[in-house]
């Protein structure tokens, strides 16, 4: 009975199903064994490259300036944006994670899957209006329009670098290791060839063509999953009950894997992981710069509302997906070895591909995969660069007034540079538990960047100062909890038990960031506290009916 | 400044709608770690004869009442032109 080993080798695996935290899902040394040569994967692939090659080609006629460069000039339609939104961040992970958990543990892996949706309503009840009102290109913009610009700017490119190099490690630690697997090809090749396609995409097609990449990622992910779906449906006879009936009988836990409780015991424990999920994508400065994309505030809310469509879509159909692995893999012994499924837990949703489908469709999956991990790394570099060379070199730097062809070429320099790190962090990384880097960005997200920019947006009294010691004391403690919780402080230092019980310790850290940045704003009698309580009322006029009606006070 | 009190008046008005429709996200989410504690025990069985337990019907619904949410916030903000 494999069930045991699997249940460990599975461990990892609830690190990488946050679709947020590990977009691709990495492999754990040891566990995963690669896969033959995938012709079929290859050809789709490639077919895939040459495409969005073609488009990068397009894209670099159009794109004259920084701006095109950040905002593919702002001429995105919604339904273009939503479907580049869902495509920036509907996962590997999301698909693969996910879908191996449900075949490990049954219902508990939706916890992440609900997670992962929940953010997408409060993005556009809260924040989609309001900061495609009153930024440019990315959320920094929004936050030193009226707080203090050259000290909120380092703060919030503090808050965006951080969230995309942790992206970008197990981003691309995990697409070596998924690579590796899905097409048989050498871990330094893989991850050289995503950043050199990633640096193609960007450096020359910039946002445009990174949008058109996630688009058609997007439209790929959707149909694979929705093709699975089916097939499994079919091999169910199109009864939801028969499928789940089937999954019961098939998995060692029997009925347990159709309730909650087969992973996760202590609803603390549920309620730390749902609370950085839903504000860690409120905080995600590669998403936010997405609302930035489009020509209006009302295309901006269109924008999270078809995204929203189409990643709850994608997460119903999860399902679907997931306990058809366990209806499908459990019975089928020849794609177990030593007792675990071969390549690992991760290959689940590949496996059930090929069951239903064959050596194309799982040639297909494997093509989405990759395609999924270009498309999510080309959106972090975007953000990266524009961290740089707008929100630093224009904002911080020259003053908000650079030499715009400067400008243009520091940020194609910026996101070569990036593409060059990527690959030496995903070298250097590669042996590394990279569960803790993974956990990192969106716990840092809800606790950093989404309460300055929620205080920003929201509260009259915020301050500077308020809001960098919040800021800080988000960033330290999230840090510090992470570091002390049981995967770094057990599962990378080797220490016995932890000394704080989660891995995301958002529920926790997001509060002492609002409560910090509440304390030292009141606190505050400086003139400058003043200018800033003073900003809010145009800065509310502002970011209801955009930049027309503003009489705000020009801070620097 | 009879219309910026309106103006005023207009955005508190939104900003209220925002954090009511913020607020029911927040508490129909935090509704599923009912299903980790006693008092959800009913969620972890199944409905009926089938084997749908109540907490899988909880997930489907939270997506599809999240969707109908926005689509009654994005109805209730059309800007008028």
């Amino acid at each position: 009975m494999p069930f045991l080993s699997i249940r460990l080798s599975f461990k990892a695996l609830i690190f990488l199903a946050a679709p947020q935290l590990a977009r691709a899902a990495p492999a754990v040394p040891g566990e995963t064994a690669g896969q033959a040569l995938n012709v079929t994967a290859i050809g789709l692939f490639l077919a895939f490259v040459a495409a969005t090659i073609a488009i990068s080609y397009w894209a670099s006629k159009r794109a004259r300036s920084s701006g095109d460069f950040y905002n593919a000039g702002g001429n995105i339609t919604g339904l273009q944006n939503g479907a580049a939104i869902a495509g920036d961040f509907m996962s590997a992970a999301s698909f693969l994670g996910i879908t191996g958990l449900i075949f490990a543990f049954g219902f508990d892996g939706l916890v992440f899957a609900l997670g992962a949706f929940a953010g997408w309503p409060m993005m556009l009840f809260l924040l989609a209006k309001r900061i495609r009102n009153m930024g440019s290109y990315t959320f920094t913009d929004v936050v030193s329009q009226r707080l203090e610009r050259t000290r909120i700017r380092i703060v919030a490119i503090i808050g965006t670098i951080t969230v995309v190099i942790m992206y970008l490690i197990a981003q691309m630690v995990g697409a070596g290791k998924l690579i590796e697997l899905l097409f048989g090809l050498d871990y330094e090749i893989a991850i050289t060839t995503v950043s050199l396609l990633v640096i193609t995409y960007v450096t020359f097609g910039g946002m445009l063509a990174t949008t058109w990449v996630q688009i058609i990622k997007a439209i790929l992910l959707l149909f694979a999953a929705t093709a699975i779906a089916v097939l499994v449906m079919h091999r169910a006879g199109f009864s939801l009950d028969a499928l789940l009936e089937g999954a019961v009988a098939a998995h060692p836990e029997g009925s347990v894997i159709l309730a909650p409780g087969g992973l996760f015991k202590d609803p603390i424990q549920v309620a730390t992981i749902m609370v950085s999920m839903m504000f860690g994508i409120l905080g995600l400065p590669h998403i936010l710069m997405r609302l930035f994309t489009v020509p209006s505030m009302q295309e901006a809310k269109k924008s999270v509302f078809y995204a929203s469509l189409f990643i709850g879509y994608f997460y119903l159909l999860i399902v679907i997906i997931g306990f058809g692995t366990v209806l499908l893999l459990y019975p089928t012994p020849s794609i177990f070895s030593d007792g675990q499924l071969i390549g690992g837990g991760n290959m689940a949703a590949i496996h059930l591909s090929r069951i239903v489908g064959g050596d194309f469709l799982m040639g297909f999956m494997s093509a989405v995969a990759f395609a999924t991990i270009l498309a999510v790394v080309a959106g972090l570099t975007v953000s990266g660069a524009a961290a740089i060379s707008h929100d630093l070199y224009a904002g911080v730097i020259c003053k908000g007034n650079p030499d715009p062809v400067k400008e243009l070429r520091l940020t194609r320099i910026t996101s070569v540079a990036i593409g060059v790190i990527a690959v030496a962090l995903g070298i250097l990384f590669q042996n590394e538990n990279v569960g803790f880097l993974a956990t990192m960005p969106m716990v840092v997200a809800a606790s950093v960047n989404f309460p300055i920019l929620f205080f920003a947006l929201f509260w009259s009294g915020t301050t500077t100062r308020g809001a960098i010691i919040g800021a800080a004391v988000g960033l330290i403690s999230s840090i510090v909890l992470i570091v002390v919780g049981p995967q770094v402080w057990v599962s990378v230092l080797g220490f016995e038990s932890p000394l704080f019980p989660y891995n995301y310790p958002a529920l926790f850290t997001m509060p002492l960031a609002f409560i910090a940045m509440w304390f030292f704003s009141v606190t505050d009698k400086s003139d400058r506290a003043k200018r800033d309580r003073r900003n809010y009322h145009d800065l509310l006029v502002r970011s209801e009916y955009g930049p027309r009606d503003s009489r705000l006070e020009k801070t620097g | 400044m009879e219309k910026e009190d309106q103006l005023l008046e207009a955005i508190r008005k939104k900003t209220r709608l925002r954090f009511l429709f913020a607020f029911f996200t927040v508490v129909l989410y935090g509704s599923f770690v009912l299903a980790y504690m006693e008092a959800g025990f009913f969620l972890r069985e199944a409905i009926g004869n089938s084997s749908v337990t109540g907490a899988l019907v909880l997930f489907w619904g939270l997506i599809l009442i999240f969707l109908l949410m926005e689509y009654i916030f994005i109805s209730l903000n059309k800007e008028k032109k």
